[in-house]
């Protein structure tokens, strides 16, 4: 399941996302925009540099911005970075793997055989879901309800 | 209505390409294949028409098949050749596989009619693609009509390398067995030549330069790891990918694995792992961790290894960390000029003659490969970023100057390298001939102006 990590994380990069090119961002303007306790923000920050995803400089119009152009930067990028392995559940993972304490067999668990069914379909949709596209959805949802507001 | 598809080269790349569309479509009367190939040999191109038992195969019986839905494919074959079997874990010589692949497009069951595949000994010169095919010029100056080509030219070698080196392609000159012999590069063709000297006697010292001096790591049987798309953290920097790797190396050495293990279990994902790495990480690359992976990657089957071992042991083969800086021919032999690492004054080593083993870099334009040239001179094709090869998308179409995908020409093996880095071995070219021949087969009808296309 996304953890808080996670969706803040790809709040902030959707808001980075947004500003144009050249244009810095400051955690704190960040944080007080989509209701983010700064310190926590500031440690997924790091993550994401960290990462390679965000890069920032220091003094007057300083700040956060993006490595790359947000299309090439997909949504399931980002997660595996803050969550850890894309995986419903934990013995769906090789590498984040743990074991069930109440499991005699995992190779014939009907639920884990299921789940690494349900990774490959969150990776399918996460891997091709980029900056740019989320931002298009929400533009998207907005001109819809524009037209239902003005057909009223 | 027949499909005319042109295959230009036909090396391992262009054979494989050949046979995955004669699998798809078996009635001959819809199909005609014409392979353009200048060589001799077709099928063997120059990974496998070297004639010595001791170039082995760097991957097993059982991964070499033409097929992947069809694995025992190769290994059946060697049976009913008399050639097996070690259970299809065993490394056979490169020579045995470049008849299994030529005997894959020469037997054609059902002769009754026009063959289906026919090879044209020309050189290919030059694509005009138009709305509805393509027409592929030939050097005899005949245009062939079809209605897709696909580019399968390698690594778009042109005759020419570094003055006062030896291809090791071609074939060696007698020389003096007692005198000193330098090898440039310490991957696999090193190994070769290193079996070939060996076969032939050689009793003077070998000496292989090379930046870092790392050989190919060996062989061993392994449990590869099932790792997911969903377990790898694609599209990070070179440096959190590296460091990924590594640490999942170390967690599961403690629990009592393999590095290899981890390695093998990430070859199918490789080419998505490229393609999500950032462009700048690619570049970065290139200059600092491909000789380490593909050390790892790209092994030498056990007897090899065993007598790479020997040599040095014996001092036969000496492996020199160093950069080469040049090679001059002189009356007696070749100077070979080097910086050692870590020093700053260059030293020179007196050899009979050198062998450049280095591999295949990055295209040098404008490249004397005439079909390539003009491809780029043409506005057909463009360079990929870092310079490996022709520009193409992730279907395979070749992109041209303007950036638009050409939905007429497509590209297999080495040729893609841009997009898809690991692209040289067979396990991972058969999926790109399955892929390419499901697409373009796929095409519903002629008269349409575009193959037929998934929408991701």
């Amino acid at each position: 399941m996304l953890s808080m990590k996670g969706k803040y994380g790809l709040k902030a990069l959707y808001h980075l996302a947004g500003l144009p090119p050249g244009v810095m961002a400051q955690s704190i303007e960040i944080s007080e925009k989509h209701g983010i306790s700064k310190k926590f923000l500031d440690a997924i920050l790091a993550d994401l540099r960290h990462s390679g995803f965000v890069q920032t400089r220091k003094g007057r119009g300083g700040g956060y911005c993006l490595t790359r152009s947000p299309d090439s930067i997909m949504v399931g990028h980002v997660l595996r970075v803050l969550d850890g392995p894309l995986a419903p559940i934990h013995c769906a993972s090789r590498t984040a793997y743990h074991r069930c304490h109440d499991c005699p067999d995992e190779n014939a668990c009907a639920v884990r055989l299921t789940m690494l069914e349900v990774r490959e379909a969150i990776a399918a949709v996460l891997d091709n879901k980029s900056l740019t596209a989320m931002r298009q959805m929400v533009e998207d949802e907005k001109a819809d309800l524009d037209e239902v507001l003005a057909a009223s | 209505m027949t499909l005319h598809v042109a295959i230009i080269g036909g090396g391992a790349s262009g054979t494989l390409a050949a046979a995955h569309l004669l699998r798809r479509r078996s009635s001959p009367e819809r199909l005609r294949i014409t392979l353009v190939e200048s060589r001799e040999d077709v099928g063997c191109g120059i990974a496998y028409s070297t004639d010595q038992s001791s170039h082995l195969l760097n991957t097993r019986v059982h991964n070499m098949s033409a097929f992947p839905e069809e694995p025992e494919h190769f290994a059946r074959w060697l049976e009913r050749q008399g050639l097996s079997s070690g259970g299809g874990l065993e490394f056979v010589p490169r020579k045995v596989y470049g008849r299994y692949l030529t005997e894959l497009i020469a037997a054609e069951p059902n002769a009754s009619a026009v063959p289906r595949l026919r090879i044209v000994k020309q050189e290919c010169t030059g694509l005009r693609p138009h709305e509805h095919g393509v027409e592929v010029a030939l050097s005899d100056g005949t245009v062939l009509p079809s209605h897709f080509a696909i580019l399968a030219t390698g690594y778009c070698r042109d005759g020419r390398h570094e003055p006062g080196l030896d291809d090791p392609w071609s074939r060696p000159e007698k020389h003096d067995l007692a005198a000193p012999v330098v090898l440039v590069g310490t991957g696999l063709t090193m190994v070769d030549m290193v079996m070939s000297l060996l076969d032939s006697g050689q009793s003077g010292p070998i000496y292989a330069l090379s930046r870092r001096g790392l050989l190919p790591q060996p062989h061993r049987v392994t449990k590869p790891l099932k790792l997911s798309t969903a377990d790898i953290p694609i599209g990070t920097s070179l440096a959190y990918m590296m460091h990924w790797l590594r640490s999942t190396i170390r967690s599961h050495e403690t629990a009592g694995g393999n590095w290899r293990d981890i390695i093998d279990g990430l070859r199918p994902h490789t080419q998505m792992l490229w393609r999500h790495l950032p462009h700048e990480s690619r570049g970065r690359f290139l200059r600092h961790a491909s000789s380490l992976w593909d050390t790892h990657r790209h092994r030498m089957p056990p007897a090899s290894a065993d007598r790479i071992a020997d040599a040095q042991a014996s001092g036969l083969l000496r492996i020199i960390r160093g950069h080469f800086q040049e090679a001059h021919r002189t009356a007696h032999g070749t100077n070979i000029t080097y910086r050692p690492s870590g020093s700053r004054e260059p030293l020179v080593l007196e050899a009979s003659h050198a062998i450049d083993c280095r591999g295949f870099g990055r295209l040098s334009l404008p490249t004397k490969n005439r079909l390539i040239q003009s491809l780029l001179d043409d506005g057909l094709a463009r360079v990929d970023t870092l310079k490996l090869g022709l520009d193409f998308d992730k279907h395979d179409a070749l992109v041209d100057a303007n950036g638009c995908s050409t939905a007429r020409v497509f590209g297999i093996g080495p040729i893609t390298r841009g997009s898809h880095w690991e692209i040289t071995a067979v396990p991972d070219i058969r999926e790109q001939a399955a892929r390419l021949a499901e697409l373009l087969l796929g095409t519903p009808g002629l008269n349409e102006s575009a193959p037929r296309r998934e929408t991701n």
